[in-house]
């Protein structure tokens, strides 16, 4: 075989050195009953603090950052790693995932010198805890549908409107906020997207329990909320732009099927999978898990090469989250009832009962599975689209 | 990580498609159908002036990928010949071999049988090769070519695993080629079929099926990349070819049936492409075996053998 082929679907013996250092420093970091970041107990986010400030002095954090931003200057590849290697420790960067993942990225690509300037060292350092303002009661998958008012007055913006499943939205410091700043001929016209620090005063935050767990979802009001307009990312009016290059990189942000891999390869030799229909549907779910990396993998090679189409970010979504689900439940069925009650002696069988209430949310959060549904069906009948 | 296939073996996939949409695309399987003897007479003069049955799919990366890539273009149109049963014999035994079945227990018919000289049964469960004997053709609308077989002595210097591995390769490849076929047929018609006064392409349901359609198309496409892969390097193991014919036979059937959906009533005459691919693939989908055994096979590998990924699984048996 020639040494240098046209095709190598390997990611390099880097990949397996970086998998091993990560999977040593998170061993020494995490508690043995880890599984959420998402709680606000005290001892959690220290945790998460612990982990994040040492991923960064390893310059781990913002592995494909531009180094101008803090970065390690890394290709995407080594990033992807980083994202698996987290997803599948229950993702002990908490909400900093999204600070790295898709707003310091968005903000990189549109945001003004100053913005770059306040929020990338913040971010690549893992001292700033963003939440994403979206959804609204009346605007989920019609995200397009928003109706937060905000409206220019003496030269600031005065912000007024509600969102809701808003997750960290009590433990951050900024807002990646959509608002409704006019009227244009399609819906898609006349939002803005405004970087908004959640102390202002006018915003309160109501937490609501969810099936996930605490802090996973909140109501987010903002009443009479000013902010200048160095807030506004991108052009005003023009934020239907922002999001979709959000929506981009929040698409292959989350990499599902690193934890579902990790639960698979802990479910084997169960003595349940002695009966042979738990082990075909544990067959089955290795392929499926397979399968949603290579599509996961493709997105991020398209991506890299400026070729990501809505068809490809979306396919693999959609391998990624039903995948999820698969997981997730057969990981109860092997488990048996008991497994209901979480076992902290347990191990990562311990946590399943964590994993299938978290795995409920995958067809919904980010962009429900109808909607990556649409956009898959709309490329292949319309023609593909770029996914940003 | 380079994950695209090398131009060389992409412009080969283009001369295949292009010469056997010239004998009629899916056209020359009603042909064959009807009279078996144009197998010989039409397809095989078309795929010797391709050169495609001279070529080694464990050779070089250019000429393994265009073996590969030309499986894909024959199995978009359901090409009435055993391509993949001839590719997948080792060069070195052509001259004794003329083909490779699959087999898992016991079989009394094989498609192609009557076609190919010499050929071989590998029997997935015991790793042998057995000498097959065609008889009498049992032509079915769900197994157009098959023939009556008779099993007989083993043949020995077949390697089983390396030849079975190939063989479910190139499987993987044709069927491919054919769902993208009625893939694009159900999308086509989604695009063009005007009911309530607009494209049905419009409505919710039509759109979630032919998304449905691709993602499974597009797991085989890169489980198919990815298993050639591991072949080529010699990495590739029992499971992962079984992982391979899971996706096959899941893929296969996610497509055919919202294909079918898609189309309606239409797609349901012979007249229309997709209820001859639907039927010409039954083949290769329940030989050796069906979406239950073949699911079996890889669970009993699992357990034996483990299986890789990020997270690798041990065997436990």
């Amino acid at each position: 075989m020639p040494e240098e082929t046209s095709v190598d679907l390997r990611l390099g013996t880097w990949a397996d050195a970086l998998r091993g250092r990560l999977r040593a420093l998170l061993a020494e970091l995490l508690p043995d009953d880890w599984t959420t970041s998402f709680s606000p107990d005290q001892a959690v986010q220290s945790v998460v603090t612990r982990v994040v400030r040492r991923l960064a002095e390893e310059q781990l954090l913002t592995l494909s950052w531009p180094e101008e931003y803090g970065g390690a200057g890394t290709d995407i590849w080594q990033q992807a790693v980083l994202r698996e290697e987290m997803w599948a420790h229950f993702e002990p960067r908490g909400p900093q995932y999204m600070g790295l993942n898709w707003v310091g990225p968005v903000i990189m690509e549109v945001g003004t010198p100053e913005q770059k300037a306040v929020h990338l060292p913040a971010i690549s350092s893992g001292t700033a805890v963003w939440c994403q303002g979206f959804s609204e009661p009346g605007a989920g998958s019609d995200l397009a549908s928003l109706q937060l008012n905000a409206e220019l007055h003496d030269g600031e913006w005065v912000l007024n409107g509600q969102k809701v499943w808003t997750s960290y939205a009590g433990l951050a410091q900024w807002c990646f906020l959509a608002a409704r700043s006019g009227r244009g001929t399609a819906k898609h016209d006349g939002i803005t997207v405004f970087l908004v620090p959640m102390d202002s005063p006018g915003i309160r935050v109501v937490p609501i329990d969810s099936i996930m767990g605490e802090q996973h979802l909140n109501e987010v009001f903002f009443d009479d909320v000013r902010v200048g307009p160095g807030a506004v990312l991108g052009e005003v009016g023009r934020g239907w732009d922002v999001i979709r290059r959000v929506m981009k990189h929040e698409r292959i942000g989350i990499s599902r099927y690193a934890r579902d891999e990790r639960v698979l390869a802990a479910l084997a030799g169960h003595p349940s999978l002695a009966e042979p229909a738990a082990l075909h549907e544990y067959a089955r779910a290795l392929v499926h898990a397979r399968v949603a990396r290579l599509l996961n993998y493709r997105a991020v090679a398209l991506n890299d090469a400026g070729r990501l189409t809505d068809r490809e970010a979306s396919t693999a979504r959609l391998a990624s989250i039903q995948l999820d689900q698969e997981v997730a439940q057969l990981a109860l069925d092997v488990s048996g009832a008991d497994a209901l009650v979480p076992d902290p002696s347990a191990g990562l069988l311990g946590h399943v009962e964590d994993v299938f209430r978290y795995a409920r949310s995958a067809t919904i959060a980010s962009g429900t599975i109808e909607v990556q549904r649409m956009l898959v069906a709309r490329s292949s009948i319309e023609g593909d689209r770029r996914a940003s | 990580m380079r994950r695209d296939w090398p131009q060389a073996a992409v412009a080969y996939q283009e001369s295949v498609t292009g010469a056997l949409d010239a004998l009629g695309g899916v056209d020359l399987a009603r042909a064959a159908e009807a009279d078996r003897t144009r197998r010989e007479a039409l397809v095989a003069p078309a795929l010797d002036r391709l050169g495609l049955r001279g070529l080694d799919p464990w050779g070089e990366e250019d000429e393994s990928a265009a073996i590969m890539l030309a499986a894909r273009a024959a199995g978009a149109v359901v090409l009435p010949w055993p391509l993949a049963h001839e590719l997948a014999v080792p060069a070195d035994l052509r001259g004794d071999v003329g083909g490779v079945h699959l087999t898992s227990g016991d079989t009394g018919r094989l498609d192609h049988a009557d076609l190919l000289r010499d050929a071989v049964a590998v029997d997935l469960d015991r790793g042998v090769a057995r000498r097959v004997t065609a008889g009498a053709p049992r032509p079915a609308p769900l197994d157009p070519f098959a023939s009556d077989a008779v099993l007989g002595a083993e043949v020995p210097g077949v390697d089983a695993a390396r030849v079975t591995a190939m063989r479910m390769l190139l499987d993987a490849f044709w069927v491919a080629g054919a769902l993208a076929a009625a893939a694009e047929l159900a999308v086509t018609h989604a695009r063009d079929r005007q009911q309530f006064g607009k494209p049905i392409g419009k409505f919710g349901e039509i759109r979630w099926r032919v998304a449905d359609i691709s993602l499974a198309l597009d797991g085989l496409e890169e489980l198919a990349l990815h298993a050639w892969w591991l072949v080529r390097r010699g990495e590739a193991r029992s499971a992962d070819l079984l992982a391979l014919r899971v996706q096959m036979i899941e893929a296969a059937n996610t497509v055919l049936a919202n294909g079918h959906q898609v189309l309606g009533a239409m797609g349901l005459c012979e007249e229309h492409d997709l209820t001859v691919i639907d039927r010409h693939l039954q083949s290769v989908l329940h030989r050796p075996a069906g979406r239950i055994r073949s699911t079996d096979l890889l669970a009993r590998a699992v357990a034996a053998d483990g299986f890789d990924g990020i997270y690798p699984v041990a065997a436990w048996r």
